[in-house]
């Protein structure tokens, strides 16, 4: 098949010692970068855009995919590791991952979390390479309404989410959803809360509240509470046993498919879609019980799932020219510049451009796996070292990375802000996952409900006109209940999945 | 007095009690940006609401007692953490990164790890100017450059 | 820990910490400003007020890249996202004028937005004007399979179907706001009797677009060429005097029926209030051999920008011609706030 051949070729290019080398160079870059809190792909291919400006486009193009995806692995690395998520598609891990580390798995945990990455950015590259243009089309139809709806489904995941005590979850997620408002409503243009400080016009920084929530709030718990936490657990064994990656299989093939089918949808955040497949696997799976205290599925799950979700935002990029989250913005802008004139057209137009890309994606997996797995030993180890010590760098590494988003003082000061409410929020038992979920969603669900009754001049009847949309609604709701219904069956939310179980 | 302040001590109370605050600067900020089909108000008024009923609810009827965990230390480590990395931000842009780095990280390593003077002040300087040299130089990433350049 | 740690990474500490302070040190000083050299002396950043990737961000990341060739020291793009523009903006304004700090501006943070807005933390017009580098120019644009084979049959649909029309823009008051109040004000329909859709951003725009989600978009080259390529999307006229050589078949307003449209996307250099008249100079100058430099015209077809330069003072007339134009049309709208 003619695809086949083209995607051969691709590879012959992509694997050439010169590419081979910027794609290493790419991928522990990207690491690097991963590993600092909150600064995850998009950051870390802005930052280092500059670096590949002296290439010659195909080699360029390699480097940023690999840092692309290294920057996605060095994120659940420290998620793992000291609790703290290198970016949003993290947070989820470390609800599991952390737990495994405490458990002494955490080897275990990175491996997985590398084998899971691997095999489902594998599987859905091969989604991506033969099903792309159709799959285009389908994304298209997806409109304000079937947003409308997919946010509702994702209440349920709010909901399932809270921890212990429910109306602190909500309470919780509906502070996520004010902070979302801050700053200029995107559908009037009107201000809201920004208090005459013209840096809050822009909104409060995304990264900046990860920062402060789980990296500095991490810290200043930690110091609190007994600090040896992580440095005296001792490392059982370092990889996972056959059986732990055959109880993952059912995990990564529900996360691939979950991931690749969000990922498709523009607007769609790999963060949000870590939260869907997680939630959904813990629906589903025969060891769902166990999540939130160190199921490997509970990590096999999102970090599969984002990675996948990666591929699937390609789609709509190459195929449509649309790039459907802001890191794959950075990375069309980034493609432009070499000559990338993505849109239906690439395909044919630029073929041996595009299948060398698609190829070294692949290659970049790879080379990822490759590359971390010996570096598991290395990365439990690093984190032995003595609280007083390790504390104190991972908040020079905070500042560090809110100072460089936006070059500006002032998202330090809201991550410091951040800081302060995490710790009380550890402290007072409010879970912090609903936030980051509303965070991410107010926007879009704000977005998607008015964009769909300006549609329809102000009738509601459009949500129900439309089947997909109807559909999804419907499922969140009845989910919403059913999620709702086995915590009351439980007992005081025994289901719920909190970062304060098991301390 | 102190009848009403051990009441309000209760820790859920309190953060109902911040929470109500937000809740209420919410409606107050959305209350009169109402127009349009579902103006700009709409949003932060019915999250304001809700969130107001939830902070009610845990403060009549707060969780009992203190959490699972057994009642935490006083917080005095963290407290005196966050006042020095409070400094460090402040110190960012006068003295620049790598200075201000080189101070907030001694001074932790000397009183949270209580090495000895001369061990903290040379791991302090030598992570400083690493990091420096790796982030800044190696990757270009933007950090705050203070007075005297660097 | 003293005790603990060998005396030879004791050793290996020192050495370590000893040769990052002389390197950082030699650095610094290797920075300095020698005496009076010409400018730059240093690396000079040019702020772009939006994300990655986007239309002012690859123009800058042109231009940039021109100039640092050029003048043979480091350019930095740096962005500063936030409220439109408005963020990255204020910070360029209020920085110091020596010349290390500019601006890739553009349309949307400069007249337009002093059009659209009264209480901004700075003054739109207090700004130093050095060189218009680029257009952006703005199609308009319907689905592909799309009933409506020019304006004129738009209109008409319009007339007869008011309530049922539906438009996207990108943002409450963007570019893409005026062309198609411009259009409906030019056409002499009545724009409250149809339906307004406000997406965050270009591409959700056309993505709504393509998939007949919304009926009519106003968008500008850059961000149109992908869908149009794909025939998920057709243009029906671009803003510009004269057809582009890309788009042979696609009319420009004129032709089309409606030669007072006239709203159009650009990139140009601006600085702080005060900056050097030498500073000014000099970038003029290296713009102005950029703009007839053919393989810069290439790159720039390549990213979907025009290359239309004008020197400082007829820039800074420009600027004044968009307020003028935009003010009346903010205000009729209700856009101005």
């Amino acid at each position: 098949m003619d695809t086949l051949s083209l995607l051969a070729n691709g590879f012959v290019a992509a694997l050439s010692p010169q590419n081979l080398l910027f794609a290493f160079l790419g991928s522990v870059l990207g690491t690097l970068v991963g590993v600092l809190p909150g600064i995850g792909p998009t950051s870390g291919i802005a930052i280092l855009l500059p670096l590949t400006a002296f290439l010659p486009p195909t080699p360029a193009i390699i480097m940023l995919a690999a840092i692309y995806y290294g920057a996605m692995y060095g994120g659940s690395t420290t998620a793992i590791l000291v609790n703290i998520p290198g970016e949003v598609s993290s947070v989820v891990t470390t609800l599991d991952g952390y737990q495994m580390a405490r458990q002494g798995r955490a080897g275990q945990a990175l491996a997985i979390a590398a084998i899971s990455s691997f095999v489902a950015g594998t599987l859905s590259l091969l989604g991506l390479t033969f099903f792309a243009p159709p799959l285009a089309d389908v994304a298209l139809a997806i409109g304000p309404p079937e947003y409308t709806g997919l946010v509702i489904l994702a209440l349920a995941v709010v909901v399932s989410l809270s921890g212990r005590s429910l109306r602190k979850g909500l309470a919780s997620a509906l502070l996520g959803a004010l902070i979302a408002m801050v700053g200029l409503d995107p559908q009037s243009g009107r201000r809201r809360f920004t208090f005459g400080v013209p840096q809050l016009i822009g909104g409060i920084d995304f990264i900046s509240v990860i920062i402060g929530l789980y990296a500095i709030a991490e810290v200043l718990v930690s110091i609190e509470e007994a600090m040896a936490r992580v440095s005296a657990i001792p490392i059982t064994r370092l990889f996972p046993s056959l059986a732990d990656i055959k109880a993952c299989i059912g995990a990564m093939v529900r996360c691939t498919l979950v991931g690749f089918g969000l990922g498709l949808l523009p607007g769609c955040t790999p963060g949000a879609i870590s939260f869907f497949s997680y939630d959904l696997e813990r629906r589903v799976s025969r060891a769902g019980s166990q999540f939130g205290t160190g199921a490997i599925q509970g990590v096999a799950s999102p970090e599969g799932a984002n990675n996948a979700a990666t591929s699937g935002g390609f789609v709509p990029l190459l195929a449509l020219g649309i790039p459907p989250t802001p890191a794959l913005a950075v990375l069309l802008g980034g493609l432009m510049i070499y000559g990338l004139q993505p849109g239906p057209l690439l395909f044919e137009k630029q073929p041996a451009f595009v299948w060398t890309v698609i190829a070294s994606m692949y290659v970049g997996n790879v080379m990822l796996l490759i590359l971390n797995l010996p570096l598991v030993g290395i990365w439990v180890r690093l984190v032995m070292v003595p609280y007083p010590v390790l504390g104190p760098l991972i908040l020079v590494f905070s500042v560090l990375g809110a100072f460089s988003v936006r070059n500006s003082t002032f998202d330090v000061w809201v991550a410091l802000a951040f800081g302060l409410l995490g710790y009380a929020m550890r402290r007072l038992d409010f879970p912090e996952t609903p936030l980051v979920l509303t965070l991410i969603l107010t926007p879009i669900l704000e977005n998607s409900l008015r964009q769909s009754l300006s549609m329809s001049a102000g009738d509601v009847h459009i949500f129900f006109e439309r089947p997909v949309a109807l559909g999804f609604a419907v499922v969140g709701v009845v989910l919403t209940a059913v999620t709702l219904y086995a915590r009351r069956r439980a007992g005081t939310g025994a289901t719920g999945a909190s970062r304060q179980e098991g301390s | 007095m102190y009848r009403i302040a051990e009441w309000l001590s209760r820790p859920d109370r309190l953060a109902g009690l911040f929470l109500l605050a937000v809740a209420g600067v919410a409606i107050r900020e959305g209350a009169p940006l109402r127009e349009g089909v579902l103006g700009p108000g709409f949003a932060p008024l019915v999250a304001g609401s809700l969130l107001a009923a939830l902070a009610l609810g845990l403060i009549l009827w707060p969780d009992h007692g203190p959490t699972a965990k057994g009642e935490a230390s006083p917080g005095h480590r963290a407290a005196w953490t966050f006042l020095a990395l409070g400094l460090y931000v402040f110190l960012l842009r006068p003295v620049g990164f790598t200075l201000a780095s080189a101070i907030f990280l001694a001074t932790l390593f000397r009183s949270l790890g209580r090495y000895s003077l001369w061990v903290v002040l040379l791991a302090a300087t030598a992570s400083a100017a690493v990091l420096s040299v790796v982030f800044r130089w190696g990757l270009h990433f933007p950090l705050p450059v203070g007075a005297w350049g660097f | 820990m003293m005790n603990t740690m060998r005396r030879s990474v004791r050793v290996w500490l020192a050495i370590c910490g000893t040769a990052s302070l002389v390197l950082m040190l030699v650095a610094a000083l290797g920075g300095a400003p020698a005496g009076a050299a010409t400018y730059p002396t240093r690396p000079v950043d040019m702020v772009v007020a939006f994300a990655p990737g986007g239309g002012a961000d690859v123009t800058a990341r042109l231009v940039a890249g021109y100039v640092s060739k050029k003048w043979g020291q480091p350019i930095n793009v740096v962005n500063r996202t936030g409220g439109g523009g408005i963020v990255g903006t204020h910070e360029v304004l209020t920085s110091r004028p020596d010349g290390y700090t500019l601006m890739m501006d553009n349309h949307a943070v400069n007249a337009m937005l002093g059009a659209s807005q009264t209480d901004l933390p700075f003054k739109w017009d207090e700004r130093t004007p050095i060189a218009r580098v680029t257009f952006d120019p703005v199609f308009y644009v319907v689905k592909f399979d799309a009933p409506w084979r020019s304006l004129k049959e738009v209109v008409a649909h319009i007339k007869a179907n008011p309530r049922t029309f539906r438009w996207g823009t990108a943002h409450a008051g963007g570019i893409s706001t005026f062309a198609i109040t411009q259009f409906f004000s030019v056409a002499g329909l009545d724009i409250a009797q149809t339906n307004r859709v406000v997406f965050p951003g270009g591409a959700p725009t056309l993505t709504a677009l393509a998939g007949g989600h919304v009926d009519f978009a106003g968008q500008q080259w850059s961000e149109v060429l992908g869908l149009i390529a794909g025939k998920k999307i057709r243009a029906l006229a671009v803003v510009l005097p004269g057809r582009l050589k890309d788009f042979p078949d696609v009319p420009t307003a004129r032709e089309a029926g409606f030669p007072e449209l006239d709203v159009v996307g650009w990139q140009g250099v601006t600085g702080p209030p005060g900056l050097q008249a030498e500073v000014a100079d000099r970038w003029d100058q290296a713009i102005r051999e950029a703009a007839a430099d053919p393989s810069f015209l290439d790159q720039a077809a390549k990213i979907g920008k025009v290359i239309a330069y004008l020197g400082p003072q007829d820039f800074r007339k420009f600027m004044q011609a968009e307020y003028d134009k935009y003010l009346p049309l903010a205000i009729k709208m209700g856009i101005r706030k």
